[in-house]
């Protein structure tokens, strides 16, 4: 990664700083400088990466989109530098040159810019769709749907009745010869297995959301009439989606509930 | 030295240059497909009915796996 803001050149800093007049301000004016400097290049990078990200993942042809992936995480290791840089600072240079009680203002202010800082960066992408999942969905099941009349049994030559979604390698009978085809049901088709928690979730936001306002009006454990109505539409969209794995879906409710109903997980 | 144009491209769309130029290898797609497996002995196809591990003319082992209990086959479907 390339590093813009020179700060492996500490030795340099070092002597430059030692060439000023260190008394001739406070450490906490000189350290209120040096992060509204490095502020200004977070913004900076906040701005280019609004423009920037959304034409990026729009752009990244890669089903699993690495390039866009790739340069997430490049963006957030320059945040993460940032943040480090500000800590180090903070740890050996500004804490044993803090005067009397002036740490007393110092500390809440590092603790307020490091706290916006880690939200800036946490939010950083939150606008950015990076995978269409039911664009995906949609074209998987066309191309499927499609595709499934056109089979013949491989011994009699009889049409083959595909009469539901298989999402993996399947034993289908042909109803005149009763001669096992095994059917391929492709890669897109195969891949919805991946994709089918993230799809039902974001089919039944409006159900979690009602959970989430109960819950922040009143407590956990009176949300969870809400609670079973989100997890009851949730598996539901998840059978519909992928059928034939209903016992599956069956134990995620469990896990779902049991955690729920476990008080020393904090969500 | 870098060049007055160099030094202008932000950090952001040196990335974006270099993460849409990435060549990388495609990912192949299969389609869909129906395949059958005779036997290769006598030619014979499976039906379920018969059970699915062996051929049911001529006896000869098809798969060696026992099949067990799954989404859309079970235990049951083993030739006897």
């Amino acid at each position: 990664m390339s590093n813009i803001f020179g700060f492996n050149k500490e030795k340099k800093t070092d002597r430059d700083d030692k060439a000023q007049p260190l008394e001739s301000t406070s450490a906490f004016s000189r350290f209120q400088v040096f992060l509204a400097k490095l502020d200004e290049r977070a913004q900076e990078i906040v701005k280019d990466v609004e423009e920037s990200a959304q034409i990026i993942a729009d752009a990244d042809t890669d089903p699993y989109k690495r390039s866009f992936l790739q340069f997430k995480s490049a963006i957030l290791a320059q945040f993460t530098q940032i943040i480090q840089k500000a800590s180090a600072t903070y740890q050996t240079k500004v804490i044993p040159a803090a005067r009397g009680m002036e740490m007393l203002e110092i500390a809440p202010f590092y603790g307020d810019w490091n706290a916006r800082m880690v939200d800036t960066m946490q939010k950083l992408f939150h606008g950015v769709l990076e995978r269409d999942l039911e664009k995906e969905y949609a074209q998987a099941m066309d191309e499927y749907n499609s595709a499934v009349h056109t089979f013949s049994c491989m011994q009699c030559g009889a049409k083959l009745e595909i009469d539901k979604f298989y999402f993996q390698s399947s034993y289908i009978t042909c109803t005149y010869c009763q001669t096992q085809n095994t059917f391929n049901p492709g890669t897109k088709a195969r891949m919805i297995e991946h994709i089918v928690q993230p799809l039902a979730r974001a089919r039944c936001r409006e159900s979690y959301q009602l959970y989430k306002e109960k819950k922040e009006l009143t407590s956990k454990k009176d949300a969870k009439k809400e609670f079973h109505a989100y997890l009851d539409a949730l598996i539901d969209e998840m059978n519909a989606i992928l059928p034939g794995m209903s016992q599956q879906h069956e134990n995620y409710r469990t896990r779902m509930l049991a955690d729920f109903e476990n008080e020393i997980l904090p969500w | 030295m870098n060049t007055p144009d160099k030094q202008r491209i932000s950090l952001v769309e040196r990335l974006k240059k270099q993460v849409l130029e990435q060549k990388r290898e495609p990912i192949v797609l299969e389609k869909s497909n129906t395949t059958m497996l005779q036997c290769p002995d006598c030619g014979a196809g499976r039906a379920k009915v018969d059970g699915l591990t062996h051929c049911a003319y001529c006896g000869r082992q098809l798969i060696e796996v026992v099949l067990n209990d799954g989404i859309n086959i079970t235990s049951k479907d083993n030739s006897q």
